[in-house]
C-alpha cells in the first residue's frame, strides 16, 4: 500500500509520517525502523484496543426511550395527516381500513414460509360488505411451490375476512415481492 | 367493519422479520411493525448520537427526532431494506446541526454517562472503561464532521460509499479524513511527541 512516503501527513522525528506506520500496522507488516515510529505504533495499537472497547460498549439507550418515541408517533398516527391510505377518503374509515389490513397480514402470516408486507384494501362503493384486496408477499425460499402457499393465504384470507370482519373479498391480488432465505 | 381499536395489531414484537417487510408494513400503519424497527435500531442511533454529542439527553433528543422523522418519511422511503442506512444519515445530520447551534462556551454533560451492564470480568471491565473514557475524550477534540467519520466507521461499520454519500465527500476522501481522525485519536490519547 504505502510504497511511496508521503509528505502530507503527521511527520515524526524520524521523517517518516504516522500514516505509514498506520498503514503498516492496519496490513500487518512490521516496522523494522526507529524508536518514533515504534511509539507511534503502540499509541496507535492503544486506539485500536480502545476502539474494540467502544464497539462492544453494552451501555443501553435509557428504559424509556423507546415509549416517548412510540408515543410521539401514536400521536401522529392519530392526527392522520401523515399516512393515507390509498384509494381510501380520510376520516375514520381509514382507521378501519388500517386495522383490517392487520387482520389480513396475520392471516397470511400464519402461513408457513409467508410474510406479508403491504395490504391495500378498497372498499366498493357500488356493494355493501364487499372490499377488494391487494397484498405484496415476501416467501421463504425453499417453502414448496409458490401456487400451494398463495392458495393456502387464499383460503385464510377468506376466513378471516368472513370470520373475524364480515366482508367479503370480491377480488384478491397476490402479489410476490421477494424472498427470504431458509435459515432465517 | 371492525374499528382501529377492536383488532390487536397482528406483528410480533419482532417476528424475525427483515427489514423491507417491516418498513411496508409500518407505512401502512401497523405501529408494531415500526416499534420493531426501533427496537432494532434505536441502540444504535442512540450510541452514534451520543458520542456525537457527549450528553444523553441531546442524544435521546436526536434519536427521538430521527424516529419520528422516519415515521413521517415512510410514504418517501425508496428502497425500503436501505432504512438503516436513511436512519445513520439522519441522525448524523441532527447531530451535526445539534453541534453547530451549540454556543461555542457551552459545556456538555459530562456528569452524564449512560448506564453500563455489569461486565463479568469486573478488572477487564474496568481496564476497558478507562481506555473507553480516554477515547471519548479524545473524540470530543475531533472536528464535528472528522468525528462523524470516525465513529459510523471504526464503530458502526458503515461503508466508505455511505459515508461519503452522508457528509458529501467522495470515498477517497472519506479514507483519508479517516486516516487523519485516527492519528488525531491516537495522538491525543497518548502523545508521541
Amino acid at each position: 500500500m504505502a510504497v511511496t512516503r508521503r509528505t502530507d501527513g503527521h511527520l515524526l522525528p524520524c521523517g517518516r509520517s504516522v500514516e505509514d506506520v498506520l498503514d503498516n500496522l492496519d496490513a500487518g507488516r512490521d516496522d523494522h525502523t526507529c524508536e518514533h515510529c515504534a511509539t507511534a505504533r503502540r499509541s496507535l495499537e492503544n486506539l485500536m484496543e480502545a476502539t474494540a472497547a467502544l464497539v462492544a460498549d453494552p451501555s443501553e439507550p435509557p428504559p424509556n426511550l423507546l415509549d416517548r418515541i412510540m408515543q410521539a408517533v401514536r400521536v401522529e398516527a392519530r392526527r392522520g395527516d401523515v399516512l393515507a391510505l390509498e384509494g381510501a377518503d380520510h376520516g375514520p374509515a381509514d382507521v378501519s381500513e388500517v386495522a383490517v389490513a392487520a387482520v389480513l397480514r396475520f392471516a397470511a402470516d400464519s402461513v408457513d414460509g409467508v410474510w406479508a408486507r403491504s395490504c391495500h384494501i378498497t372498499v366498493e362503493p357500488e356493494s355493501a360488505g364487499t372490499i377488494a384486496v391487494a397484498m405484496t408477499l415476501s416467501l421463504r425460499y425453499g417453502s414448496g411451490p409458490a401456487d400451494g402457499l398463495l392458495g393456502e393465504v387464499r383460503g385464510r384470507l377468506a376466513a378471516a375476512l368472513a370470520g373475524q370482519v364480515g366482508l367479503h373479498a370480491h377480488r384478491v391480488d397476490l402479489e410476490i415481492v421477494d424472498v427470504w432465505p431458509e435459515e432465517s | 367493519m371492525v374499528t382501529g381499536s377492536a383488532v390487536a395489531e397482528a406483528a410480533p414484537s419482532d417476528g424475525g422479520w427483515d427489514d423491507a417487510t417491516l418498513v411496508a408494513r409500518a407505512r401502512e400503519g401497523d405501529l408494531r411493525a415500526f416499534e420493531a424497527l426501533v427496537v432494532r435500531y434505536q441502540r444504535r442511533i442512540y450510541q452514534l448520537a451520543w458520542r456525537m454529542t457527549s450528553s444523553s439527553s441531546d442524544a435521546e433528543d436526536v434519536t427521538q427526532e430521527v424516529f419520528l422523522m422516519l415515521w413521517r418519511r415512510l410514504p418517501e422511503l425508496r428502497e425500503d431494506a436501505a432504512v438503516v442506512g436513511w436512519l445513520y444519515k439522519t441522525a448524523t445530520n441532527r447531530c451535526l446541526n445539534v453541534l453547530r447551534s451549540r454556543k461555542p462556551t457551552s459545556e456538555v454533560d459530562e456528569a452524564t454517562t449512560p448506564s453500563h451492564d455489569a461486565s463479568d470480568d469486573p478488572e477487564r471491565s474496568a481496564e476497558s472503561n478507562e481506555q473507553m473514557e480516554a477515547l471519548a475524550a479524545a473524540l470530543d477534540r475531533l472536528p464535528p464532521q472528522q468525528r462523524a467519520v470516525w465513529l459510523l466507521r471504526e464503530v458502526h461499520g458503515r461503508s466508505y460509499d455511505e459515508i461519503a454519500d452522508l457528509v458529501d465527500t467522495t470515498p477517497q476522501s472519506v479514507r483519508g479524513r479517516l486516516a487523519r481522525a485516527r492519528v488525531q485519536l491516537a495522538e491525543m490519547m497518548q502523545p508521541w511527541r
